[in-house]
């Protein structure tokens, strides 16, 4: 390659790069969850509500409320307002996945995201209870599915945001 | 001696902004790798992978996901590298392009296993389990983990059996069939990839990318690797039509067939050849060109030694082969000066008489320097001098085992200074070279000595 279109590259790619990650900060409600907050007894049936890590987020009662309360203060990113003020409830289709179901209703108002009914939402068991209500804190922040992967919850981040997407679709955001 | 020669009609114009093409044709295609790392990369950030990283499962997850991005791209550009795409011998040359193959494979499995391992330790810190009881349950409650996992299997396998030390004790033929195995492993490890990918989920656009990579992968594998040799070879009927020793150490080999001006090749070029026989079936050599091809016959001179000996005792005439390629940049597609110097050592000699005859030039453009032990009993040695006879080229044959100097051209004084008297204005020519590795080495640092730029020098290596 000729030096020029090797420095070309780099100064390409470095730009690219460094305007996504900065980009991307204010993007990602990445939390983390922890169904095991005692690091090695697996005898304890850790009260979910009482985790000892740090960053678990505050405690949710039902999960099919939507408070919107997260651990990690981050940037709120708001669904752009549409102009066609779409309004109403959606339900999603019935998302199977290795843990269990995910099917809920997403409640939107004047083209955005207001709140989340869960109508379905099993998980691997009760330690893991409280991740429902966490995935529609960070979609309600988010507006939407666009906000990162809540750690130690994976699979179930995955279910949700695919069902979230069907009922999204149909109100056409 | 009478030889047809297919003598170049249509002109040629050579100087500084051929050069230009032939680089940015280079440039374009090596910056396609770049970009799509750098692509994957940046869709990542985007997507928040670097931020929130408040503990350790949180780290590893974004370790996982960068590692895995990066790492499968590398794979796809390895496998689109070895498809033997027309598109990728014309930009940088197919023995570059395995080369390069060459350098990614340890990077690759490096990031795979990075993957591999750090969602693996995620997963279980989350699941408070220990590392075989979370591998355990993933395997056997997760259904695309089994595939994910020995996707990681064969990949580790195939990189092991093509380290040096492997290499050594494995016949050639056993270290493909387990080198296969790099198709098993990226088609095992899509299912996880699309059911389960953090980045995919949700991120149509990324996803795409994916799926364009994928797809674009295959087609070449598909096209080029597979459909092209076999379509052509059999439909072109290719068989060797004759066999005929050349030296005691080389063997010229040529390929009959109809409608060959397709796909034959210019000087300069090398074919894989493959024989369909019983016995030879299992192997395909790459083997250069040692003359202008014609609608119907393509030339091949093979040196009768190493992997070489067994097939050349075997071919017989009627025989049916497959040609891979054609293949090789060490070709007038490279040329951009008027003088040329064309240096031949051994069975190197195939493409430089190749080249003789098929180069444009005018009496006096082309010098060609032979070195060889024994003129009595040096490949194509009488067609080099017909041919230098008829188009006016200069032929200096260096003859003798080396002097003490350790010089490769002259027995007094400095190869540079040889060079020099043999070739006045050499640092405006191209030269091409090719014979065994050390040699072609010394003689590239006697035009680095005279200052020939580096895109005037083009070498073929036997060794790969």
């Amino acid at each position: 390659m000729r030096k020029e279109s090797r420095l070309a590259i780099g100064i390409v790619g470095f730009s690219a790069l460094a305007s996504s990650y900065f980009l991307g900060q204010g993007n990602a409600t990445t939390s983390s969850f922890s169904a095991n907050p005692v690091e090695s007894s697996s005898a304890v049936a850790a009260d979910p509500s009482a985790t000892s890590d740090p960053s678990a987020t505050a405690t949710v009662t039902s999960p099919s409320t939507s408070k919107a309360a997260t651990s990690k203060p981050s940037a709120t990113k708001t669904a752009t307002p549409t102009p066609t003020k779409a309004g109403g409830n959606f339900t999603s289709g019935v998302v199977n996945y290795q843990y269990g179901t995910m099917e809920l209703e997403a409640v939107v108002t004047n083209g955005k995201l207001t709140a989340i009914n869960l109508l379905q939402a099993t998980t691997h068991g009760r330690q893991y209870a409280p991740v429902p209500g966490l995935l529609v804190d960070a979609a309600i922040k988010a507006g939407g599915t666009n906000f990162g992967n809540l750690s130690g919850a994976t699979f179930s981040t995955n279910a949700f945001k695919k069902a979230l997407d069907g009922a999204l679709a149909k109100a056409g955001l | 001696m009478q030889l047809e020669l297919s003598i170049p009609t249509k002109p040629l114009t050579l100087g500084p902004r051929r050069l230009a093409r032939i680089q940015t044709k280079e440039d374009l295609v090596q910056s396609l790798g770049y970009f799509v790392v750098i692509a994957v990369t940046a869709m990542f950030l985007l997507d928040g992978g670097l931020s929130g990283l408040v503990d350790i499962p949180s780290v590893l997850d974004a370790i996982s996901r960068l590692a895995s991005l990066v790492g499968t791209a590398l794979m796809l550009i390895m496998l689109v590298l070895t498809a033997k795409a027309p598109w990728v011998d014309a930009a940088i040359g197919q023995d570059n392009a395995t080369l390069a193959h060459k350098k990614l494979g340890k990077p690759a499995l490096y990031l795979i296993l990075g993957h591999f391992a750090a969602s693996l330790i995620s997963f279980a810190i989350s699941d408070g389990r220990n590392i075989l009881a979370e591998l355990w349950s993933l395997i056997t409650g997760v259904e695309d983990m089994l595939t994910a996992t020995i996707s990681v299997l064969a990949m580790i396998l195939v990189v092991v059996s093509s380290l040096k030390f492997a290499r050594k004790r494995v016949k050639y033929e056993t270290w493909f069939v387990v080198h296969l195995l790099s198709y098993v492993s990226v088609a095992a490890a899509i299912p996880h990839i699309f059911s389960m990918g953090s980045d995919l989920v949700a991120n149509p656009v990324h996803k795409f990318i994916w799926i364009f990579g994928y797809l674009f992968t295959a087609a070449n594998i598909l096209i080029f690797r597979i459909s092209m040799p076999l379509w052509r070879s059999f439909s072109s009927g290719l068989r060797i039509s004759r066999v005929h020793r050349e030296s005691t150490d080389s063997v010229t080999v040529t390929v009959s067939g109809k409608n060959l001006n397709k796909y034959s090749g210019t000087a300069g070029q090398f074919f894989m050849l493959r024989v369909l026989t019983k016995e030879l079936g299992w192997e395909s050599h790459p083997f250069s060109i040692s003359a202008v091809p014609t609608n119907d016959k393509i030339r091949f001179t093979i040196g009768d030694r190493g992997d070489a000996t067994k097939l050349v005792q075997k071919l017989k005439p009627g025989s049916r082969v497959i040609l891979e390629g054609p293949f090789g940049v060490f070709t007038e597609a490279r040329r951009t000066k008027v003088k040329t110097v064309l240096i031949g050592a051994g069975i190197g000699v195939v493409p430089i008489r190749a080249l003789a005859e098929g180069l444009h030039s005018n009496p006096g453009d082309v010098t060609i320097i032979y070195r060889t032990r024994d003129p009595a009993d040096s490949p194509l040695l009488s067609e080099l001098k017909v041919i230098s006879e008829m188009r006016g080229h200069q032929l200096k044959l260096v003859t003798g085992s080396r002097p003490k100097s350790g010089n490769w051209l002259v027995a007094n004084g400095t190869d540079e200074q040889g060079l020099q008297q043999l070739v006045p204005n050499i640092r405006n020519a191209d030269v091409y070279v090719c014979g065994p590795v050390a040699l072609t080495k010394q003689v590239e640092k006697s035009l680095e000595k005279l200052h020939v730029p580096k895109v005037q020098i083009h070498t073929e290596e036997y060794a790969w």
